[in-house]
């Protein structure tokens, strides 16, 4: 099952590359343009990671963060730092809302997918009944 | 070949999502992203007077938007805000054009003082707005608190604690210092109809009280007084029980004086600075 990735992101142009090369390394990729339908999009889809551009046009992107970690069933999902603020900036505000990592603006196209994956929580996968006879 | 020929057009011939629209483009590379929507930028116009028959926009000879500036008038006080051109028009003197053109337009508004912020670091727009004459009054910084529960044992001991009224808020607004920012002045919190306040008491250490914007996420526009004995503590009891009351909302407070000693309050509840902002001023 491809893994569900949520980008709340203004920049169509951004968002447009980002959502290519997530598609291209089987992600599944809903996006949202602004941070109230990103709130919306992160309650109808089970999510495995939110990438939140930190200016958005509606709310601030800090913002969106903070309330997507008020949601019961976002508690286990990364939420990453999505942003063009000077790195150091970034990685402040991300640290002072809880994100779970900084991927700064414009991405570099050969790593980005790399950097998704690293912030993802591990696949649980079932334990399979080893006992004999059974 | 001469120098394409700019257009001043008022912003008033444009709708806010247009204008959100030509903003946006202006600032789409800009070392802090603020991006807008045609509501916010229509709250935006509203909450800080914004005149827009006396904001431009420019745009080339065939009608294309390339830039933006506008101008917010109190009386005699005039703020220039949102100027941007967009990346691909830069250095083609747009900027002068749009600031000519604003400086020109606040004295027709009859205004005596015009005021901008730059944010610290944009070295080539603070460059501009020095040859116009104007002069770095004071550093903003522009800081924010995640929702986040208080920490044990920080829970400080008031003898009183009461929610304002809408006229207690106007009386608190009324006997503030002088001083605020143009966004944090009076007359934008008072634009903004949403206030809500609380006053304490500390027995003999004093009494103070906040006032602030809060909306359905955001605690905004924070104005704070106290009596100046035990102000840390005072403002710091203020601030905590702000929160308090209102603890899922992300809070973002504009232009607090970088040398304020309100400051040291707002970092001992945990706010940190998002960015910095100069203050610039002139008299017209």
């Amino acid at each position: 099952m491809p893994s569900t990735v949520i980008i709340i992101e203004d920049n169509p142009n951004s968002a447009r590359l980002a959502s290519k090369l997530l598609r291209g390394a089987d992600f599944e990729v809903h996006i949202a343009e602004d941070g109230e339908t990103g709130l919306d999009t992160a309650s109808e889809q089970a999510a495995d990671i939110v990438l939140v551009d930190l200016g958005l046009p509606d709310l601030d992107g800090q913002t969106v963060v903070a309330l997507l970690h008020q949601e019961a069933h976002m508690a286990d999902v990364p939420v990453i730092a999505f942003t063009a603020y000077p790195p150091e900036t970034a990685i402040e505000m991300a640290r002072a809302y809880g994100c779970d990592g900084v991927i700064t603006k414009p991405i570099d196209t050969r790593t980005f997918v790399d950097q998704v994956r690293s912030f993802m929580k591990p696949v649980d996968t079932p334990e399979t009944d080893s006992q004999p006879g059974s | 070949m001469p120098a394409p020929k700019n257009i001043a057009v008022p912003c008033s011939r444009y709708d806010f999502n247009e204008l959100a629209e030509i903003y946006n483009q202006t600032r789409i590379d800009y070392i802090v992203p603020m991006p807008m929507n045609g509501k916010r930028m229509r709250q935006y116009v509203a909450h800080y007077d914004i005149d827009l028959e006396h904001s431009i926009v420019t745009t080339s000879e065939d009608g294309e938007p390339i830039g933006i500036g506008m101008l917010g008038v109190r009386g005699h006080n005039a703020w220039i805000t949102r100027l941007g051109v967009v990346p691909n028009q830069r250095e083609r003197r747009i900027g002068s054009f749009l600031m000519t053109n604003l400086i020109e337009n606040a004295r027709q508004c009859n205004a005596k003082w015009i005021q901008l912020e730059v944010i610290v670091g944009n070295e080539p727009a603070r460059n501009m707005f020095v040859k116009y004459g104007f002069q770095p009054s004071r550093e903003l910084l522009v800081i924010r608190r995640p929702p986040k529960p208080h920490a044990e044992g920080t829970h400080p001991l008031v003898h009183e604690l009461r929610e304002l009224n809408d006229q207690k808020i106007y009386d608190c607004l009324a006997r503030r210092d002088p001083g605020a920012s143009w966004v944090e002045d009076t007359p934008s919190l008072l634009n903004t109809g949403k206030l809500k306040g609380i006053t304490i008491r500390m027995g003999d250490k004093g009494s103070g009280w906040v006032v602030f914007m809060c909306t359905r996420f955001q605690i905004q526009h924070v104005v704070l007084q106290a009596t100046e004995t035990h102000y840390d503590e005072l403002m710091s009891a203020l601030l905590y029980y702000m929160h308090e009351l209102y603890p899922n909302r992300d809070t973002k407070v504009e232009n607090v004086p970088a040398d304020h000693p309100v400051w040291r309050a707002y970092v001992a509840l945990g706010y940190v600075v998002d960015f910095k902002r100069m203050e610039m001023v002139m008299e017209l």
